[in-house]
């Protein structure tokens, strides 16, 4: 793929390395309280991710321990063979955020919103490079924005500003794009497109996602590896390795909870 | 000729023409800075470090008394700035804190400023009279010395030629720091958690951004006074908001207004003749607000403030379907 420049510069150390290599992570509040106990994990190039794991699992503890927002933690994180802070400067780490604090009344156009997420790459004092600028642009295209980037960013939907915040991770061209409970308040079908969605920009920008979410069902079908996490992980396979077993003991659920669940939600995608 | 009389009472009074050139000096570093105050919702810190800045005249003025090298107005300018300087750092650090709310902190910094700059002119009135009793004082050396009225609301008779100069080379730095520093500055006010996590780093922007504040109070408390020069910090930027939708024409249109506004009020206060000066700008650039609003208002046929303003612009939004429209 000659438009994929990501995975010209890469080399075979860093695919075997993976570009999230978690070794015997721990992290304990200064309240005393264990968040993470143990956590192994690793993420090829490539890969889409989804960490699972009830309310408190310390999902978002992990987030920010990757995106180089929590020091003080035990064991070793590397994402692309650097320490998570300097991955994120770097620009090698994006994330999108579940619930973004945009202040949409601020006066920018979508293009310009996007183009913003080249400022840590370009650094201080220095304009974004002509590559960067052509990576922005494709995040762009790739995400439909075209025709509505020179409107301001307060006068467009509510999906397309989503649409944007997405382009504004990819344009930087991380290696990593982390993503904080992505389908929440979508509907089946909704969950559907993103993954699609999430797909082609895979394939495009040649980045490793992880997703973290508390709703396994709405992770189960795009993602090629899951990870249970309940302040230590339970589980890190393929989806269809998944047992209901193993689904219990990180949910705390019944077994007969589970499948009562499953009915339930099976009544709500009908109605849908 | 009304303009006659004005052109040449403006020419005949070089302080005028200092209060032209460092309120346009002053005016449009405030006005690019306001841009980000105002969306950034930073005007009441502006409010709480220009009414802190009345401590630094306090100090400043009571120095004045006992050591003759604080008496040239470039030092008592750079005591207010050491003052100013602190006290931003002090609000930012405190807003920034979890255990008092960001209002609360500056409400704090400001009143107790404001109580200590009373409390140390008070003391200045009592020793300079002890000191003058004593015939120890040389009062013709003391220079110019601002009334409580000229501290608070400013006055054109403030500003020397040295006064003019550290405007020109404060607005000069203030408006080469904006540009440098441009986009990080757009990232923090757009989106400050999205900027720290795209390696924007935002504890320096923001205390730079409070820095400047600190620095263009300084110069624009001579002309507009501790009162009104957060005025100058929070009305063009306010203003600019009707009337683009792109950062750098905002920017632009900010500063154009400003700068209108202090050529306007300063001729009007000429004209007029008894009215202050810095009051007299503040009001016309009050009045091109409200002008701005009342247009923008009778053209969409319904209230809206401008996007700064309004209550609904940070959004916690509910999670949005990205795949739709």
């Amino acid at each position: 793929m000659p438009e994929n420049a990501r995975d010209i510069g890469i080399s075979h150390d860093h695919v075997e390395r993976g570009v999230v290599c978690i070794q015997g992570l721990s992290y304990t509040y200064p309240d005393g309280t264990v968040a993470l106990s143990d956590i192994n994990l690793h993420v090829s190039e490539g890969e889409t991710l989804a960490v699972v794991g009830p309310n408190g699992a310390g999902k978002t503890t992990l987030l920010k321990i990757l995106l180089g927002l929590i020091p003080g933690y035990g064991g070793t994180v590397l994402l692309a063979d650097r320490p998570p802070a300097r991955a994120r400067r770097d620009g090698l780490v994006t994330w999108i955020p579940q619930r973004s604090q945009l202040n949409i009344s601020f006066p920018l156009t979508v293009g310009q919103l996007v183009r913003l997420g080249l400022a840590g790459r370009a650094g201080l004092l220095r304009r974004p490079t002509s590559d960067q600028l052509d990576a922005a642009d494709r995040a762009i295209h790739m995400l439909e924005l075209d025709r509505i980037v020179d409107r301001p960013m307060g006068h467009v939907s509510g999906g397309q500003l989503q649409r944007a915040l997405i382009a504004r991770a990819l344009a930087p061209e991380p290696r990593l794009l982390l993503l904080d409970e992505p389908m929440v308040g979508l509907d089946p079908s909704g969950q559907e497109q993103f993954h699609e969605l999430l797909d082609t920009v895979k394939q495009a920008f040649g980045v490793t996602l992880v997703m973290v979410s508390h709703d396994i069902r709405a992770m189960l079908t795009g993602s090629q590896r899951v990870a249970c996490l309940d302040r230590s992980l339970h589980f890190h396979d393929v989806p269809a390795r998944l047992t209901p077993e193993v689904l219990a003991r990180v949910f705390h659920y019944d077994l007969h909870d589970v499948s009562a669940s499953d009915e339930s939600g099976a009544a709500d995608e009908g109605r849908g | 000729m009304f303009a006659m009389s004005v052109w040449s009472r403006f020419l005949r009074f070089p302080f005028y023409q200092n209060a032209l050139v460092a309120g346009l000096a002053v005016g449009v570093a405030c006005a690019v800075l306001s841009v980000f105050v105002v969306h950034k919702r930073m005007a009441f810190i502006g409010q709480g470090i220009s009414h802190s800045a009345f401590g630094g005249v306090g100090l400043a003025l009571l120095l004045q008394l006992y050591l003759p090298a604080t008496r040239s107005p470039l030092v008592r300018d750079g005591i207010i700035a050491v003052f100013c300087v602190a006290a931003a750092v002090l609000i930012g650090r405190l807003t920034r804190g979890r255990r008092v709310s960001p209002d609360s902190a500056i409400g704090i910094c400001l009143v107790a400023a404001m109580a200590t700059g009373v409390l140390l002119l008070d003391l200045r009135t009592h020793l300079f009279g002890r000191l003058a009793q004593a015939g120890v004082l040389d009062q013709t050396a003391m220079g110019y010395t601002p009334s409580f009225h000229d501290i608070l609301f400013g006055s054109v008779l403030a500003i020397p030629a040295a006064g003019v100069w550290l405007a020109l080379i404060e607005g000069g730095l203030v408006l080469l720091l904006v540009v440098l520093f441009f986009k990080e500055l757009a990232f923090f006010t757009a989106d400050e958690e999205a900027a720290a996590v795209f390696g924007v780093p935002v504890d320096l922007v923001y205390y730079g951004l409070l820095v400047c504040i600190a620095l263009t109070i300084v110069v624009a408390m001579r002309l507009f006074g501790v009162i009104l020069c957060s005025a100058l910090l929070i009305l063009p930027g306010a203003t600019a908001s009707f009337w683009a939708d792109r950062i750098g024409w905002v920017t632009f249109i900010s500063a154009l207004t400003a700068a209108l506004c202090v050529v306007a009020g300063l001729f009007l206060s000429i004209w007029i003749g008894v009215l202050s000066t810095g009051p007299l700008i503040v009001l016309v650039m009050a009045l091109m607000f409200g002008a701005s609003w009342m247009w923008h208002t009778l053209r969409d046929g319904g209230v809206r403030l401008p996007a700064g303003l309004s209550r609904g612009g940070r959004s916690s939004r509910p999670p949005i379907d990205p795949t739709a429209g």
